[in-house]
């Protein structure tokens, strides 16, 4: 029963809103732009790595383009037990915010 | 397109921060991003060193399986420790050749003083295993006014000590006297001890099976009782309990085994251990000058020492005065257990092991000056993390934690060595020092390295920490390799350090060279007689198979003439005593015409009975006077030779042929003297011998039955056919001490050799250290200045005037360690007096090649830097980056 902590989870989210494009660069984009958050590309990239390892994210590699001086980028995709893992959290948060009355239940 | 956005020193901060896997995804996000940028928010850029600190915390923690350690702040102690420790790891990985030179430097200085302490440890430290042990004391005569110090304690003195002393809880005596075993599949010779009855009780050996003596087992009239050591039980009979109440015979007389004692057992001063105990008995012909017996006791409690001495000093004077004619300057000498046992070994050990300190002192100045010069190249990294907010506390207690990394691992490998240096001990150095075989590397030494490692971290990290962590951060963010002569600060520290190592390599330098000119000289010392192809052994007869001097001289006259007859035999010869084999006989001789009435008058001298033959056969020569002949046996002239220290002492050295001696209180005729031989050294090499005096063993035939052979073949491939030709005489006999006169020779200066060998390996290990140490300065010095040099190359300067430069760099370095490092060494050397032979504590050779070598050495480390100084190519250091 996988469970993820809170930036974890958004980060998996990134990677799912972006789809095919999902990468370093796009996923600090990405969450800069919806979570008012200012980030650098090692925060992202330790993220990363640390779902990579608990096997939430999935990676592969680009071919390289001229843009980013001829280097190739890093894909990342959210595997079945990332998801299992984002569900189970986001049902947690749920629960755990049920009832409580302050306007936490957004629908 | 190649022109990239990111400044080099991003990059290169970067390369630092990104682990390889993930460097190319990153640097090509980070590319890709400041494009971005620069196109979207009009030149308002990110700033680049929020990225490199975002970047840094993948450096953090190792990637591996599970959850990562979490972010830097808010992180608590063991996880900064952790977090030091993995950063510690990766920096040594990085640079594998600073990291292995650091390892092998401390493996080598913590294993060695690890190896060391352990002997300290084994031979010093440990309790004796004996009960009460500070209470034991060692009990000797002494005839100062001789100066004897220490001497066997006649019998009947000993029971007079034991009555009349008010120090002594107990006290019990015991002489050492191997017997020949019977009945076993071949004859053999054991180790024995006659002991009193308090003697197990006193040293805890209190038999596991069966009983040890009693009152009753003292009695000469009753049959004989015998106790089996431990492992010789096990060896001999197999560990079998059914063993108690057999007969064993020794020396031909039936014995019964009456006990066995505790495992491991050992009395404290045989160091081969002792095969058997027997009782000691009284026979006929002990009397109160036969000294022969050796004492301990057990001091009441709250007795000192020097309490015990004087009691036991006070009994022996009112003997002196009861006895004149056999106690007269007889006295008693009290000594620690402890201080018996290792009182020469202690000073020695402990010279050693200080030694050993200040190698392992050098090695950690060495590892600092790595780190230093590494601190200096790693100026930026450090820059960074206090731009970073890294405070100074956090990274002196970074660097720390690489250095005692280092330390750590050093000292792991280090007590993989010391294992190895442990094992050469015991198998090419086995009976050197005293308890032996108690030294192990066990928990106590285990807790020393630990100690030794972390302060040796700590002593070579702190410097270079302090030191990098002081520097200015902005000037070492700025500075880039431009600078032109280095961190000063530095520089005089790293110099120091230098000074440091030349003088402590001195010191051990200038002690290793006095022990090895003490060495040589003992090598040179001429024994007095010839050892090459010499073979010596012994074979005591039973006094009870050999009870008349008739049946002696048949048995020695039998061997002697089928010995001979030995093909690789040159010749062959019967003695009672062989010289350095740590065994003697005295005894007190008249001088016809001398008078006796102060104790200077009495002759002393060490007695040989030897066989026609001797003398050629050991090598000694004759001064004047003639040898031994078949001739003179029983029945004939009774005639004696002397040595011409003997005739010198107390012949007053006129001519010595033609006087006659005989053994004092002696009322028979006086034995004309018919020869002078050259002296031997009895004892050990390099000491003074007692006078000898030969006597032929025809007419003086005892059981003390030894042989020496001087053989035209190497001597030991005879060993075989020697026992069968004594076993054709005696089949009952054993060869007992079979060994060359070299392999007596060597083993008499295995102690000096081996300390010898200790200190000058230390002192060259320091001398490399200190070199190696010098030659990273130069160089480092070299490399800073290299645009120094480069510029006043491209000015004209001649390459000799470079070489000056350079050199004035080192050469004050060096002179100011040689000069510390002498004043030090006539400081400490002192300490060797006592191991030193035929040379001074300040002999001037030692002091003056001392320095040569080091001047010599260090010039090579000097000059191979200096002259590729003169060889850079000014166009190079002088372009830009």
């Amino acid at each position: 029963m996988g469970h993820a902590g809170e930036f974890e989870i958004l980060v998996m989210l990134a990677v799912l809103r972006l789809g095919p494009g999902a990468y370093g660069v796009t996923i600090r984009d990405e969450l800069e732009e919806e979570t008012s958050r200012r980030l650098t590309l090692g925060t992202i990239y330790k993220t990363l790595g640390r779902l990579e390892d608990k096997r939430y994210l999935r990676s592969r590699t680009s071919e390289p383009t001229a843009e980013r001086g001829g280097r190739r980028k890093k894909l990342y995709e959210v595997s079945p037990t990332g998801l299992v893992a984002i569900h189970n959290s986001l049902a947690d948060l749920r629960r755990l915010t049920s009832g409580l009355g302050l306007e936490l239940e957004q629908p | 397109m190649s022109a990239s956005h990111l400044p080099r020193l991003v990059r290169f901060l970067m390369r630092l921060c990104v682990p390889h896997e993930e460097r190319e995804y990153f640097l090509g996000d980070l590319e890709e991003s400041s494009d971005r940028d620069r196109r979207c928010l009009e030149g308002r850029r990110r700033p680049w060193m929020r990225e490199v600190a975002g970047a840094l915390k993948l450096r953090v923690g190792l990637r591996g399986k599970g959850p990562r350690s979490r972010t830097p702040r808010g992180d608590t102690m063991p996880q900064e420790v952790v977090r030091d420790v993995r950063h510690g790891l990766r920096m040594m990985a990085r640079s594998p050749g600073f990291t292995s030179v650091a390892l092998v430097t401390m493996a080598l200085g913590i294993g060695a003083n690890t190896a060391m302490f352990s002997v300290v440890n084994g031979v010093l430290l440990k309790p004796l295993p004996y009960p009460e042990a500070e209470r034991i004391v060692y009990l000797r005569e002494n005839n100062l006014p001789r100066g004897w110090t220490s001497f066997t304690i006649s019998p009947e003195n000993f029971w007079d000590w034991q009555e009349q002393n008010r120090s002594m809880e107990r006290m019990a005596a015991y002489r050492s006297r191997n017997v020949t075993y019977t009945g076993g599949d071949r004859p053999q010779r054991l180790s024995a001890y006659r002991i009193s009855e308090e003697f197990l009780d006193m040293l805890g050996g209190e038999p596991v099976l069966g009983r040890g003596f009693g009152a009753d087992d003292m009695d000469p009239n009753r049959e004989g009782v015998v106790l089996l050591d431990h492992g010789f039980w096990e060896q001999s009979f197999g560990g079998d309990p059914e063993v108690l109440g057999r007969n064993m015979v020794l020396d031909g007389e039936s014995h019964t085994i009456i006990g066995i004692l505790p495992r491991g057992w050992r009395q404290p001063f045989n160091r081969e251990g002792v095969e058997i105990l027997l009782p000691l008995r009284p026979e006929t012909w002990w009397g109160r000058s036969n000294h022969f017996l050796y004492g301990i006791g057990r001091m009441r409690p709250g007795v000192t020492v020097e309490q015990a001495q004087s009691d036991l000093s006070s009994v022996a004077a009112v003997l002196e005065v009861e006895y004149p004619e056999t106690n007269a300057g007889w006295g008693a000498s009290v000594r620690a257990l402890d201080d018996v046992l290792l009182g020469q070994a202690r000073p020695q050990l402990l010279i050693l092991l200080a030694s050993v300190g200040l190698v392992l002192l050098i090695a950690c100045v060495n590892v600092a000056q790595m780190t230093l010069a590494r601190g200096s190249s790693r100026g930026h990294e450090m820059a960074i993390r206090t731009a970073l907010g890294a405070g100074r506390g956090r990274i002196v207690r970074q660097l720390l934690a690489e250095s005692l990394l280092l330390s750590i691992i050093g000292g792991a490998l280090g007590v993989v060595l010391a294992l190895g240096c442990l094992s050469g001990l015991s198998l090419g150095w086995p009976q050197i020092l005293p308890r032996m075989e108690e030294i192990d590397l066990n928990g106590t030494v285990l807790l020393f390295t630990a100690g030794l490692s972390g302060a040796s971290g700590l002593l070579f990290g702190l410097i270079p920490a302090l030191n990098v962590a002081r520097s200015n951060r902005g000037e070492a963010l700025r500075r880039s390799t431009w600078s032109a002569t280095g961190d000063s600060s530095r520089r005089r520290l790293r110099a120091g350090l230098v000074v440091v190592e030349v003088s402590l390599a001195v010191v051990l330098l200038v002690g290793s060279g006095l022990l090895i000119r003490s060495f040589l000289a003992l090598q040179d010392e001429n024994p007095g007689f010839e050892t090459g192809g010499r073979l010596t052994w012994s074979t005591p007869l039973p006094d009870s198979k050999y009870p008349t001097g008739e049946e002696l001289r048949s048995y020695g006259d039998a061997a002697l003439e089928r010995l001979a007859a030995v093909p690789g035999v040159e010749s062959v010869a019967l003695t009672t005593l062989i010289p350095v084999s740590e065994r003697d006989w005295i005894s007190e001789l008249e001088v016809e015409g001398r008078t006796q009435n102060n104790p200077d008058d009495v002759a002393s001298a060490l007695i040989y009975r030897v066989s026609p033959g001797y003398f050629e056969t050991m090598g000694l020569p004759l001064r004047t006077g003639r040898e031994f002949t078949a001739h003179d046996r029983e029945g004939t002239v009774p005639v004696v030779v002397v040595s011409e220290s003997f005739a010198r002492d107390y012949l007053s050295g006129e001519e010595a042929i033609g006087r006659r001696i005989r053994y004092r209180g002696d009322d028979g005729p006086f034995v004309e003297i018919v020869g002078v031989a050259g002296d031997v050294q009895h004892y050990h090499l390099g000491r003074t011998s007692m006078p000898q005096v030969y006597f032929p063993f025809a007419q003086q035939p005892s059981v003390h039955v030894s042989f020496v052979l001087k053989a035209s073949v190497p001597p030991l491939s005879l060993v075989r056919a020697i026992r069968t030709e004594i076993q054709a005489v005696d089949p009952d006999m054993p060869l007992e001490r079979v060994r060359t006169l070299e392999q007596i020779i060597a083993a008499d200066v295995a102690t000096p050799r081996f300390r010898t060998m200790l200190l000058t390996s230390f002192g060259l290990t320091a001398l490399l250290l200190a070199v190696v140490g010098l030659y990273g300065v130069m160089s480092y010095t070299v490399a800073q200045r290299s645009r120094e040099i480069g510029m006043r190359m491209a000015l004209g300067a001649q390459q000799s005037s470079i070489l000056r430069l350079v050199l004035r760099d080192g050469v004050p370095l060096v002179t100011t360690g040689l000069v510390v490092g002498l004043v030090g060494a006539i400081a400490l050397t002192r300490v060797l007096e006592s191991m030193l032979f035929g040379v001074s504590v300040h002999d001037p050779g030692v002091f003056a090649m001392v320095p040569l070598i080091l001047v010599a050495v260090s010039a090579s480390a000097m000059l191979i830097p200096a002259v590729r100084a003169t060889r850079v190519d000014p166009v190079k250091t002088l372009a830009p980056e």
